[in-house]
Order: C-alpha cells, then sequence, then structure tokens
C-alpha cells in the first residue's frame, strides 16, 4: 500500500517548462482520476461479489433432498412462507410507523419552536442510532408484556376479525409486538425524510394560504401535505426497505413457527420471517441445509432492491436522496 | 373562510394557555378517578386516557367558543404534539430499561474480566469490547478511504459521466441491502477462499464495511458538493494540479463535515450484529487476532446472553442488560464527539 | 495479506529512507534547488531574462474561438497585449469578456465541455499548442476572480504560500516570500502582527489584497484580474486601484471591469467586446488606447456603450 501513494511529486521543471513533452501533472491527474475512478468500479464488483456469492452458495438448495429442509418440500416451499411473514411484518410496521412520523415531521417543522425542533431532531437521529439487538432485548422485556393488555382487550372485543384473533399469547412474542418494534425502528427514517419534503414548501404557497386567513392546519392540509406527497411516501418506501431486512429485534422478539403461513398478530403461532430466520438457524445449519439460508438471503436482497429502487424514484423526484 | 362584515371587530374569542391548561388538568384527574378501581392499570395508560379525553374536550369546548375551524386546528395540533410524545416514549423507555437493568453488573470484573470457564454468575466482557474495537476500527480503516476516494471521484471526476451515474446508482443499492444479507456475502467470500467453518473477526469487518462504504460515501460527497467552486478556481489559478487541489483545498475544506459523517456511519455499524453472527461469531476469550478464529463482539454477545442464557438465567441477563447498556453509552459518546469535532473543526471563515 | 509482500515494503522503505537523508543531509543553496527545483527555475530565469526587453511577457491572441460543448461563447479574437501595462476589457454582461479572461491561462477549461481553437502566444509559445500542460501554464499566468476567495482553512502566511506548497514545493525563504508577497499587494503593514490568523478574517478588500499577495508569490509572468472590485466597497476599490498601477511597473495585468471609471482610471488600453444578441458568440469590438477609446472610439456601439446609451 505504502508504494501507490503518488507519482514523483516534484515536477521538475525547467525555464518554459509548459512546452515540456511529458505532461507531468496531466500524467498525476490522470493516475488520480484513476484511483478514484478504481475506487467506484470497486462499488460495482462488491455488488457484483455480493450477487454472486448469494447466487453461487445458493445453487445446491435446488437440488436438496425433501427431508433436510424443516417443514417444506423444497426450496420454494421453505421461502415463501418466510417471505410471507417478511412482507407481512414489514407492511404492519409502515402502517403503523407512517401516520406517526409524518406527525413528527410536522411537529417538527410546524408546530415546535425552531430551537426546540433542533433538539427533537437530535432525538430522532438518536432513535435511529440504538442498535437493533437492544431494540431487540427492549421489545422482548418492556413493549412486549406492556402491550398484552392491549392485545387482551383487542382480542376480547374484535376477536371475531381473523387478524386479531385469540388466544393472545402470553409472553406478548407475537407478530404484533415485532412489528411495533419495527415501527418504532422505521420511525426516524420515515420521519427525517419527511421534514426534508416538508422544509422545501415553498414558502411562497404557505405565505398565500395564509394570508388567506388559513388556521395553521388549513395552511398544512392545503399547501404543506400535497407539496410533500411523493417523498413521504418515498420515505415510507425507505422505511419499507428498511424493515423487510430487519433482523435482529424480529428474531429476539418473534416466537416463530416454522413453515406458517397466518395473519392473526396476537397469536403464539407466527410466521418468521427471512432475515430472522438466517440469523437463528444459520449456527444450526450445516453446509447443505446452509445453501436453503443462502436462497432465502437472495430473495430478500431482491426484494429490498426492488423497494429501494421504487423508493428511491418517488423520493428523488421531491428530494436529493 | 369566514365572511366578514364591515365594521366587525377583529377580535375573536380565543381559548388562552391557561383555559387549555384547565382542560387538561381536568382531564387527567378524570383519567385518574376512571383507572383507579380498576385492576392492573399503570401511569402509561393513564396518561393516554387522559390525553385522548384531552383531545375530545378541547376539541367540543374549542368548536362552541371558537367556531369549526379553529376546533379542527387545535385537534391536530393536538395529535401532532400527542404523536411526537408517543413517538419520544420508546426512546425514554428504552435507555430507562437499559440503564436500571445494565447498572446491575458494571463493576470492574465485568469490564475487565472474560467469559473464560464462567457457567453462572460473574464473567465479564472485556473480550468483546476489545473484539467490538477492532473489528469497527478494521472496518473504518477500510470504508473510509474507499468512500472518499468514491465521493471524489463522483464530485469531482464524473460529473455528467455515465459511469458515474451507474455507481452513484449502485451506492444507493448498497444503502438498501440488508445487513444480514452482507454477514451472508462475507461468509460466502471467505468460505470460497478457505475452509467451509471459516470464521474470523476480519470476515466481519468486511461485513460492515459493506454497510459503511455507502454511508461514507453520501456524506462525504455532500460535503464535497459544499466547498464553493471559487476555492478550487483560485486553486488552479495558481497553477496547482487538480489531484492536488482535491486533496489539499476541496478536502481540508470540508474536513469537519467529513470527519462528523464518519463518526456517525461508525455509530452506526458498531451495533450491527446479523452479519458478525455469521461471518465471525462468538468468542468467550479474548481474542486479538482479527484474521484467526471467532471474535467476540458487544452487540453479539447480547444477543446470545439472551438467546442461551446458560445455566444461571438472570446472571446471563443481567450481563446481556449491561453490555447493552455499554453499547448506548459507546453510540452516545461518538454522537456526542460527532458534533463536537464538527463545531471544533470548521474554520472560522465557514461558520 | 501475505507475508510476502511486506518484506519487500520494509525494504523499499528503507530505501526512501536513505533517499531522505541524502537530500536533506544537504544545506544551503544546493539543497533549496534539490528540494524546491520549480523555484530555483523562476530564480535562474528572473536573473537571466532581461524582463525589460521590449516584447518580452507581451500576448499575442489570433483568430480565438471559444466554446462551452457545442456553444460559441467568443467569436474570432485578435489581439496583442502589451507588457508591463494594463489591459482593460470592458462589454456588457455575457459577453464573453470574462470567458476570454479565463482562456489566458485556460481556466475556462476547467468547466467540463469548454475549448478553444486559435493561438494564444506568450514569449514564443503557443498556450494552446498540443503538448502545452495548462496547469503550468496557470503558474505563468496568474490570477484574481471577482470575490475574494482566500483558502478559509490557511492563515494569512499560509494562503501567500499556497502557491508554492501546493506545488509539493518547500519554500526554505518562507518569511521573506511572505513579506514580498504582501508588501507588493500593500497589505504588509495591515497584515504583519497577524500573519498566523485565518485569513478569511480579513476585511473584503483585505483579502482581495491577499488574494493578490498571493497570487504574486509564484511570481508569474501575467496578472488576470477578473472584476477584482466588484464585491468591494469603494475605499477597498481605489486601495486595489492604486495597487494595480504599482504592479504595472512589473507584470503585465488584464483586468475585466464593468466600471468604465475604472478602466479608465486603471488601464493603457481598452478593448470593448460585445455580443449581437443572446445565443450568439461575444467578439472584441475593438481595441485601442484607453485614452482614445473614451474619447473618440472608431466605432458607434463603443461610444454607445461607455456614454452610457447601451442596454
Amino acid at each position: 500500500m505504502t508504494t501507490t501513494q503518488t507519482p514523483p511529486s516534484d515536477t521538475t521543471s525547467t525555464d518554459d517548462d509548459f512546452m515540456a513533452g511529458e505532461l507531468p501533472t496531466r500524467r498525476q491527474d490522470k493516475l488520480f482520476e484513476g484511483i478514484t475512478t478504481g475506487a467506484g468500479i470497486l462499488i460495482l464488483l462488491t455488488l457484483a461479489g455480493v450477487a454472486f456469492f448469494l447466487v453461487q452458495k445458493s445453487l445446491p438448495s435446488l437440488e436438496l433432498p425433501a427431508e433436510s429442509l424443516p417443514n417444506a418440500e423444497d426450496i420454494g416451499g421453505y421461502t415463501w412462507p418466510l417471505l410471507f411473514g417478511t412482507v407481512y411484518s414489514a407492511i404492519i410496521a409502515l402502517l403503523l410507523a407512517t401516520p406517526l412520523a409524518i406527525a413528527i415531521a410536522l411537529f417538527m417543522t410546524h408546530y415546535a419552536p425552531s430551537k426546540l425542533a433542533k433538539t427533537l431532531g437530535y432525538v430522532v437521529d438518536l432513535l435511529a442510532a440504538v442498535p437493533s439487538v437492544v431494540y431487540g432485548l427492549w421489545g422482548i422485556f418492556v413493549l412486549a408484556p406492556f402491550f398484552v393488555p392491549v392485545y387482551d382487550f383487542l382480542a376480547d372485543t374484535l376477536g371475531w376479525i381473523p387478524l386479531f384473533a385469540p388466544v393472545v399469547t402470553p409472553s406478548g412474542r407475537n407478530m404484533a409486538s415485532a412489528a411495533l418494534v419495527i415501527a418504532v425502528m422505521i420511525l426516524p427514517i420515515i420521519a427525517s425524510v419527511s421534514k426534508e419534503v416538508f422544509l422545501q414548501t415553498p414558502r411562497l404557497h404557505e405565505e398565500a394560504a395564509m394570508a388567506l386567513g388559513a388556521t395553521r392546519w388549513e395552511v398544512i392540509k392545503t399547501a404543506v401535505l400535497p407539496h410533500g406527497r411523493s417523498g413521504v411516501i418515498g420515505g415510507a418506501m425507505l422505511g419499507l426497505g428498511r424493515a423487510l431486512g430487519e433482523t435482529m429485534a424480529i428474531a429476539l422478539v418473534l416466537s416463530p413457527t416454522p413453515g406458517l403461513i397466518g395473519f392473526a398478530v396476537f397469536t403464539a403461532q407466527n410466521p418468521s420471517t427471512i432475515a430472522a430466520n438466517i440469523a437463528l438457524s444459520f449456527p444450526n445449519f450445516g453446509g447443505q441445509e446452509r445453501s436453503a439460508l443462502f436462497a432465502t438471503g437472495l430473495v430478500l436482497f431482491v426484494a429490498t432492491f426492488v423497494v429501494n429502487y421504487i423508493a428511491r424514484r418517488i423520493a428523488g423526484e421531491s428530494t436529493g436522496y | 373562510m369566514q365572511k366578514s362584515t364591515p365594521g366587525a371587530s377583529l377580535e375573536t374569542n380565543k381559548l388562552s394557555p391557561l383555559q387549555l391548561g384547565g382542560i387538561v388538568a381536568v382531564a387527567l384527574l378524570i383519567a385518574i378517578a376512571v383507572s383507579l378501581p380498576v385492576p392492573g392499570t399503570n401511569v402509561t395508560m393513564v396518561v393516554l386516557l387522559a390525553g385522548v379525553i384531552a383531545v375530545v374536550a378541547t376539541y367540543v369546548i374549542s368548536r362552541r367558543v371558537e367556531g369549526r375551524r379553529h376546533a379542527q386546528d387545535r385537534i391536530v395540533t393536538g395529535l401532532v404534539t400527542a404523536s411526537f410524545v408517543v413517538a419520544t416514549l420508546p426512546l425514554i423507555s428504552l435507555i430507562y430499561t437499559t440503564v436500571s437493568r445494565g447498572t446491575n453488573r458494571l463493576d470492574m470484573e465485568f469490564l475487565t474480566g472474560t467469559m473464560r470457564n464462567v457457567v453462572g454468575e460473574g464473567g465479564g466482557v472485556s473480550q468483546a469490547i476489545l473484539g467490538t474495537l477492532i473489528i469497527t476500527g478494521i472496518a473504518t480503516v477500510i470504508s473510509v478511504p474507499i468512500g472518499i476516494l468514491v465521493a471524489i471521484y463522483l464530485v469531482e471526476y464524473g460529473r455528467g459521466q455515465s459511469l458515474a451515474k451507474g455507481i452513484s446508482w449502485l451506492v444507493d443499492v448498497m444503502t438498501g441491502i440488508p445487513s444480514i444479507v452482507t454477514g451472508l456475502f462475507a461468509v460466502g467470500l471467505f468460505t470460497a477462499i478457505f475452509d467451509p467453518g471459516y470464521r474470523s473477526g476480519f470476515a466481519g469487518s468486511i461485513a460492515l464495511s459493506v454497510l459503511m462504504i455507502p454511508v461514507v460515501v453520501r456524506t462525504v460527497e455532500e460535503m464535497l458538493r459544499l466547498v464553493p467552486m471559487k476555492l478550487r478556481e483560485a486553486s488552479y489559478g495558481l497553477g496547482v494540479p487538480r489531484w492536488r487541489t482535491i486533496l489539499k483545498i476541496v478536502l481540508p475544506t470540508a474536513l469537519p463535515g467529513i470527519v462528523t459523517g464518519v463518526i456517525l456511519a461508525i455509530a452506526r455499524v458498531v451495533g450491527e450484529t446479523a452479519p458478525l453472527l455469521l461471518a465471525t461469531g462468538l468468542s468467550d476469550e479474548v481474542n486479538l487476532n482479527p484474521f484467526d478464529g471467532r471474535m467476540a463482539s458487544l452487540p453479539l454477545f447480547i444477543y446470545n446472553s439472551y438467546i442461551t442464557p446458560g445455566v444461571t438465567v438472570q446472571a446471563s441477563y443481567d450481563r446481556g442488560w449491561s453490555a447493552a447498556l455499554l453499547l448506548l453509552i459507546l453510540v452516545g459518546v461518538l454522537f456526542g464527539l460527532a458534533r463536537l469535532l464538527s463545531a471544533a473543526l470548521t474554520p472560522k471563515g465557514l461558520k | 495479506m501475505s507475508p510476502e509482500p511486506a518484506t519487500t515494503t520494509a525494504t523499499e522503505q528503507s530505501r526512501m529512507d536513505a533517499d531522505d537523508q541524502a537530500t536533506t543531509g544537504q544545506a544551503g543553496q544546493a539543497d533549496r534547488d534539490a528540494a524546491n527545483p520549480e523555484l530555483a527555475a523562476m530564480a535562474s530565469r528572473t536573473d537571466s531574462i532581461d524582463r525589460t526587453g521590449e516584447d518580452t511577457n507581451r500576448i499575442d491572441i489570433t483568430d480565438l474561438d471559444l466554446y462551452y460543448g457545442d456553444f460559441k461563447a467568443v467569436e474570432g479574437v485578435t489581439m496583442s497585449i502589451d507588457p508591463r501595462a494594463v489591459t482593460a476589457l470592458i462589454g456588457p454582461s455575457g459577453c464573453g469578456k470574462s470567458t476570454f479572461l479565463r482562456s489566458l491561462n485556460r481556466l475556462h477549461e476547467v468547466i467540463p465541455g469548454a475549448y478553444a481553437d486559435g493561438k494564444v502566444v506568450l514569449n514564443g509559445n503557443d498556450l494552446y499548442g498540443g503538448k502545452v500542460d495548462p496547469v503550468l501554464v496557470r503558474r505563468k499566468i496568474g490570477m484574481v476572480f471577482q470575490s475574494p476567495n482566500p483558502f478559509p482553512t490557511m492563515s494569512v502566511a499560509e494562503n501567500v504560500l499556497a502557491g508554492l506548497r501546493l506545488n509539493a514545493k518547500k519554500v526554505p525563504n518562507a518569511d521573506e516570500v511572505v513579506e514580498k508577497s504582501l508588501r507588493g499587494a500593500n497589505l504588509w503593514d495591515e497584515v504583519k502582527d497577524r500573519l498566523d490568523r485565518p485569513g478569511s478574517g480579513l476585511s473584503g478588500g483585505q483579502q482581495q489584497r491577499l488574494c493578490i499577495a498571493r497570487a504574486i508569490a509564484v511570481e508569474p509572468d501575467v496578472l488576470l484580474m477578473d472584476e477584482p472590485c466588484s464585491a468591494l466597497d469603494p475605499i477597498s476599490t481605489l486601495a486595489i486601484e492604486d495597487l494595480i498601477t504599482e504592479l504595472k511597473e512589473q507584470y503585465t495585468i488584464v483586468i475585466v471591469t464593468h466600471n468604465m471609471q475604472q478602466a479608465a482610471r486603471v488601464s493603457d488600453k481598452t478593448g470593448f467586446f460585445n455580443i449581437e444578441g443572446t445565443g450568439r458568440p461575444g467578439h472584441l469590438v475593438e481595441y485601442d488606447k484607453t485614452e482614445t477609446m473614451f474619447t473618440q472610439p472608431a466605432e458607434e456601439a463603443t461610444l454607445n456603450y461607455i456614454s452610457g446609451r447601451f442596454g
């Protein structure tokens, strides 16, 4: 590494050296540009590497003997319930987090005094910085037990809806708790993207509304929200991408039933997610079965890729994201 | 919009802050009175109930005094503020829980000891602290130069090129990779080179680098774009070649932002668990060699103390919480450091 | 990562150390020259070339067209810029005078897609010759910009030395260079007590003179100034104008200005640039002694512009 430093830095020059045939600085510049371009290409190679190893390591799963996979005939049957659980938990989390995130963004941009808003922005950043494994522990020991009475109440009163079907698991380690924890985790992402777009509302629009005697809520309704719509959707999609890949919090909070596809969110019978399943199964699986985990990982990679792609397409139209 | 009649007073009936405070206080009292007889209620539920009562009451009263539009405005203000309070509750609860449970084992044995031959109570996490520092350190050493170079390419050289647009897009893709997938990548890469059971701190560092590089690229990119063009021109005008202008003028000017961004990127990966679970594994004793065998880390230690608590469950949980507190402190220190440094490093001319 | 390359690196390292010692071991003039060939070359050039020679540092421009991609910004400029005199370029906004000025040290090329067609000859060398390095051209032809742009990360002294140090040169007589350049820019007395304070802490006029000191520290042959006073107050402007008059004893100066009085006050010759309309290339309408230009210009357009009867 020490020798790749740079070319000889002394551009030994005589008078009128800009006629020199060697173009020393141009060569140095080309070299440096080459190094930076190389770094850029390294990004491409890394992603190609990620895709390559995921595919290569998952190929054997196509020929796995049926008995080596728990609760599944083949790799498709193994992946499908996990993909269901992944998408299901992420969507519930998204539905819980988005309205709250919009409200937080509005609070920071239009309600809180600017000094307070700055501090609050810092709090939201902190929320994003808490490691997911800590969220996981907190989910098991605090959030899940706290919500059990709420689950009980909902299951008692609205139990006829399949979503809220009893029996509530006493530990609270169900789909609802997992989704709540993820919701808390993706909240800062959606909130900060929304905040950015709300701040970019043309002042003129807001002032026009105010000049007409609109209340604060009417200003928000007529100027801020319409302007920020695509940005908020983009932010929500980014949050979704994050929710799909969330691993440790779910691995800890959710008590999974292998192979299950079900919509009930309060019971002890829960579908697992791809990421959590990899984390829980990887240490116990031998070389052959691991190929199945790589296959599910590939599916997750593609899914998050698609979601993030759409997110950036939408958000990119209204912000620099 | 309200019609105003000629000569009508500009003064309207408005609820004063005192009156609003009164509504909230009464709501709280009602909530307490209602909840007390019910078994199993807690403070949070009382507060939530009080909130609901207060919002409804404010709407009703405001509608009578101030009119429908203002009542609507009041209710939204209430909801938005309440949402914010609700959103901060998890953070407060999480910090409170971690601190109160984590201090149980925050003693010297915990900080300096290891888990070697520890089956029940006692034991320490020095191996995990060292492992986290080593793994994150290597990831930083890999990610920062690469990230800075990529950002330089994107901002200074690649403008308008299709390759640069492609790479910028790939950086976005990389930002979205789930952390567990980077773990699978590291496992795939290293088991292709070494034996199928290969685990090492370095493999974990590679996985973390995949997560960290795009964050560094985006931060540095943003900072480089903030450097005024006129500084680059001043340097070119002095006959300084482009590469030297970038290294000696553009980077130093952007340094405060870059340092802050790098520290925040470190804070983001220091708590990553999933990649290390796959690529690095866990060790009970100190392993300082990142290229040889399993290595402990704080996040994975926390995970493991819950997943496999061993003989004395509570002792393991206590260790987990204390390690979680250490990790939170580490993240908090990094956050504070980032803020302090960004203030301290900013040249006076740029403030 | 294997031990093999590590040993190689170690050997190389020790060899490099040896080289280092060899260079730093010598002292005095030889060391200065070895560590800093550029500066040595400059010094020797200053000694050997008769700077009072009639046509040294004259710039001859022949049929110069300037482009930004497909857009032709300036067309067919032919002029000869006198050495050790001030040449002012005036004209309405967008007429290409700034682009033309920047093309004289090939600075317009930093915008992607920009290029030039034609000849700019300084001391017998075509600056646009195939093998010419634009970076080295800029060391011969310095530039002062519209708004002061001292490097914010550097002190006053470091700013002055930036041109030398950024080119990887150790500057053995740094204090001398700083004082000489700051005196040359009429700034020494004002900043001599705060040489190590940030350059960006100075007032606007001081900053601009600092930028001039920075430009002359590399001892260029020509100084280009792109509206150097447009961001300054009247008093600072006067100080810079006085300075320009002093500097022309040593340097060939080309200045772009919007301010007609300024052109009249400081310049010996004036060139008037104009455009036919938006999207059309700018061109040189008239170029003559400043006195002639402001009293009896040959072209109608020039008269209209200088008498304020223009757009």
